[in-house]
Formats: structure tokens, C-alpha cells, sequence
């Protein structure tokens, strides 16, 4: 993070439908100079979630993380589940998974190893959907 | 002309005294590091002890609550909050200088909740004619904050009863003063019943005593207020009671920070020694020092092309020099 940097950091944040499933695919840098737009973007896919679907976001393309930016990704997930869905988040590698483990956010989120797995703990027709 | 900053307590919350088990803990494990050589003589435990029984014991953090002292090694000081710690600050001037203060105390007191104020009815001075101390706070109640602690049932001796002269100052925020020859700004903190953190300097040193504070991710940007306040700070003590998960989740609002959004301010302020500051009660030697190390590895991720940051945890008896 160059915290004095006032340009925003690259982001990127896409989204496809499987199933009853919203996957959430981040590329790019989350810090104080963009978190408000990914928190928009996460709060926007969260709210088209179906009662009782899920929401998988993939954090494989993802370089740096800030407070910020995990505070965004539990109010996903606080969207999701008020309406009794389920958020999984997969893909965290490099200094992403440090920084979740030092900011115990691991234990705070679900977090699966990969995209197929984070799909099947929200639905077998979420994960057949993805698969094939 | 040098500057101390001296931590006579450092625990958040209530104080947390070694336990039995702790003790023991640490004597088995130097008993089982020590090696003839090490124990050879007095010179030698003196160095295997200060050496942490080579690396084998943690850091032994303490268990006083909120206080330290800033002092000019040419004689002037401020104590910062009446914590637990407060209680061995005065038993050491006591013993150096006699029960009578040459020079007046003064002490910023940032707010009253218990672990910062529970040292008052402790701190000797008080009770002893020809002592005179001030006491600074932003409160306007801050006279009857300190009276009603001495209130039955809480405590037997009343405050009229203290024989040393007190008095009470109330200060503006976000506003230089002058006091006992430092320059002291104080500056509000987001903390339950109003905190307020105090920016000292002297002799070309900045030292920021901001404890209890809750500063929420979204609050970090480069128009926070308070990273202006502690804009390069030589030392930034720093409240770092929760991990960022609980601070965001079950924890928020209870008003205390972490070790990751403290790296983070501490980067945008340009600090150059971030200091944890009002440990978790709960939490023991060992994973203080993990708080510490990972605090480190969070400093390296987020430092990119900046000087070092250095990152400590203050200790009960820690004194660090400045200038």
C-alpha cells in the first residue's frame, strides 16, 4: 500500500451466475483509495443473491488486501446470510492469505481451497453448474 | 537533553497479575535452556536471562493497567493516565526523591474509565500534605470523576481527606498548550464516553499517547483527522487489544483497535515507532509477542517503498529514549 497515494488502486470485479450461485471473481489491489467502490460492487452482487443461494467470491487474482477491504467482504457476507444464504470465499494465496490469518479473518470466513470446492459447500447444482 | 518514555503500565481493561502456572512455566523453561556455562556465575545468569534464556522465553508483558511517563532527562515530566501502573510511578519517586515532591506532578488523564483512573486512590502523593498535583483532562466532569471513585461503597477514604494540594484543569482539543515545558495537543479519539489521545513534544521529539480508540477500516483515509495528529511521530502508543476479526465483528464498537489497522495508520502518519499499548487481559506473554511479530510481517507487506517501520509491544518497566 502506498498510503499517501491518492490514485485509486487497480481493481477489477466481475461476476457470472451458476446455478443458484453468484461467483465473484476480484483482480487487482483492495486498500483505503478503492475500498468504498469494492464494498459497492460486493454489496451490489449480495443483494441480487437468491433467498437460501450463495455467494462465492474468488480472491485468486487478488495482489494486497487492507482492513478496508476485509471489512467489505464480511458485509458480503452479512448481506448474504440475512437472507439465509451462504458467502465463500476461495482462492486467497500469497501475502492475501497472511493477511487474513494475521487479522484471524480466516476464522471469521469460510474460506475453501479452490472455486470448485467453495461451489459445492453452496450446492450440488452450483458445483455442476460450474463443473460442466 | 534526552527525551524517556517510560511504560509503568501497560494492560487494558483490569489488571492481569502472573498466575502460578506462568511462573512456573518460565522457571522450568530456564531451568531446562541453562547449560553449566550459563549459570557459571552471576555475570553469566545476569547475560542468559537478558538474552531471554537464549530466545526460549517470551517477552514478560506485565499486568498493570494505563500509565506512562514522559520525562526530559533534565528534570521536567508528564504522566499520562492513572492506571494500576500509577501505583509503582509513585512508589519509585517516593523512594527516589522522599514523600514530598521537590517539583508539582502533572497528569493528562485521557479518559475515566477504571483502568485508567483505578491507580488514583493508590497513588501515595496524594495523601501527603505539601504535594501538589495537576490534573489535566478534556472533561468538564473530571473533578467529579476522581471524587466519586473515592465514594463509599467503592473506597474507604474520602477524597477531601488527601492531603496534597490537586488541582483540576480542564483543556480544549486540538489545541497546542503548554505544560510542565512540553507542548501537548489532545486530540478525541472514537472510544465509548469520549478518549482523548495527547500529541507531546520537546527537545524536537513527537510522542502520541492514543490508547483506547477505535478506528474503524472505514474511518482509514487520507483525510482521517487523526492521521494528521500523529504525523511523524517518533512514537505512536498505540491500543491494539483485538485482532482486526473481532474489532469488525463480535468486538465492535467496544472501542479498542488492532495490530493491522495500527501498521496501516502508522504507514500514512510516516510514524517511525509504533508502540503496542493496552494488551487484552486475556491474552498471555506468548501471544503478545505473536501479535507483535505478525504485526511485523504486516509492516513489511504493506511498507513497499518506505522506510522501516519499527513495531514493538510496550512492557511494564519498558523505558524507550528519544532525541
Amino acid at each position: 500500500m502506498n498510503a499517501t497515494d491518492p490514485a485509486p488502486s487497480s481493481l477489477k470485479v466481475t461476476a457470472e451466475q451458476y446455478a443458484d450461485c453468484c461467483l465473484v471473481a476480484v483482480t487487482g489491489r483492495v486498500d483505503h483509495t478503492n475500498s468504498d467502490d469494492f464494498l459497492k460492487d460486493l454489496t451490489s452482487h449480495a443483494e441480487k443473491v437468491a433467498r437460501g443461494g450463495g455467494m462465492v467470491i474468488d480472491l485468486g487474482q487478488l495482489d494486497f488486501i487492507t482492513s478496508a477491504g476485509l471489512r467489505a467482504l464480511l458485509l458480503a457476507q452479512r448481506a448474504v446470510t440475512t437472507g439465509e444464504g451462504k458467502l465463500v470465499v476461495c482462492g486467497i494465496g500469497g501475502v492475501v492469505r497472511e493477511v487474513f490469518r494475521i487479522s484471524k479473518f480466516d476464522a471469521l470466513l469460510s474460506v475453501a481451497g479452490s472455486t470448485s470446492e467453495a461451489m459445492s459447500q453452496i450446492s450440488a447444482e452450483a458445483a455442476e453448474a460450474y463443473t460442466g | 537533553m534526552t527525551i524517556d518514555v517510560k511504560f509503568w503500565g501497560t494492560r487494558g481493561s483490569i489488571p492481569r497479575p502472573q498466575s502460578r502456572e506462568q511462573i512456573e512455566a518460565r522457571i522450568e523453561a530456564v531451568l531446562t535452556e541453562a547449560t553449566p556455562a550459563d549459570i557459571a556465575d552471576r555475570a553469566s545468569i545476569r547475560k542468559f536471562m537478558d538474552d531471554g534464556a537464549r530466545g526460549s522465553l517470551p517477552t514478560i508483558y506485565g499486568g498493570n493497567t494505563a500509565c506512562v511517563q514522559i520525562s526530559d532527562t533534565s528534570g521536567p515530566s508528564l504522566l499520562v493516565d492513572f492506571g494500576s501502573g500509577a501505583r509503582e510511578y509513585a512508589a519509585e519517586v517516593m523512594r527516589t526523591s522522599g514523600p514530598v515532591a521537590a517539583e508539582p506532578y502533572h497528569v493528562l488523564m485521557s479518559h475515566f474509565h477504571w483502568d485508567h483512573i483505578m491507580g488514583f486512590p493508590f497513588f501515595m502523593p496524594a495523601y501527603i500534605p505539601g504535594n501538589v498535583i495537576h490534573i489535566y483532562s478534556c472533561h468538564d466532569n473530571v473533578e467529579e470523576c476522581f471524587r466519586r471513585q473515592h465514594g463509599a461503597p467503592s473506597f474507604p477514604v474520602p477524597f477531601d481527606v488527601l492531603g496534597a494540594e490537586i488541582n483540576f484543569h480542564i483543556i480544549e482539543p486540538d489545541k497546542d498548550l503548554q505544560i510542565n515545558g512540553f507542548k501537548v495537543r489532545a486530540h478525541e479519539l472514537n472510544h465509548a464516553g469520549r478518549a482523548f489521545g495527547f500529541r507531546i513534544e520537546r527537545a524536537g521529539t513527537v510522542t502520541v499517547y492514543a490508547s483506547d480508540a477505535e478506528h474503524k477500516p472505514e474511518m482509514i483515509s487520507d483525510g482521517y483527522p487523526y492521521v494528521d495528529f500523529i504525523k511523524e511521530a517518533d512514537i505512536l502508543i498505540f491500543d491494539a487489544q483485538y485482532s482486526l476479526a473481532e474489532a469488525t465483528s463480535v468486538k465492535e464498537d467496544w472501542g479498542h483497535s488492532s495490530n493491522v489497522v495500527g501498521v496501516e495508520l502508522a504507514l500514512m502518519g510516516d510514524v517511525r515507532h509504533l508502540v503496542f499499548f493496552h494488551h487484552e487481559p486475556l491474552n498471555d506473554d506468548e501471544r503478545l509477542d505473536q501479535i507483535v511479530r505478525e504485526a511485523r510481517r504486516i509492516e513489511e507487506i504493506m511498507r513497499r517503498e518506505r522506510s522501516p517501520l519499527t513495531v514493538s509491544g510496550a512492557y511494564d518497566g519498558l523505558v524507550l529514549k528519544l532525541g
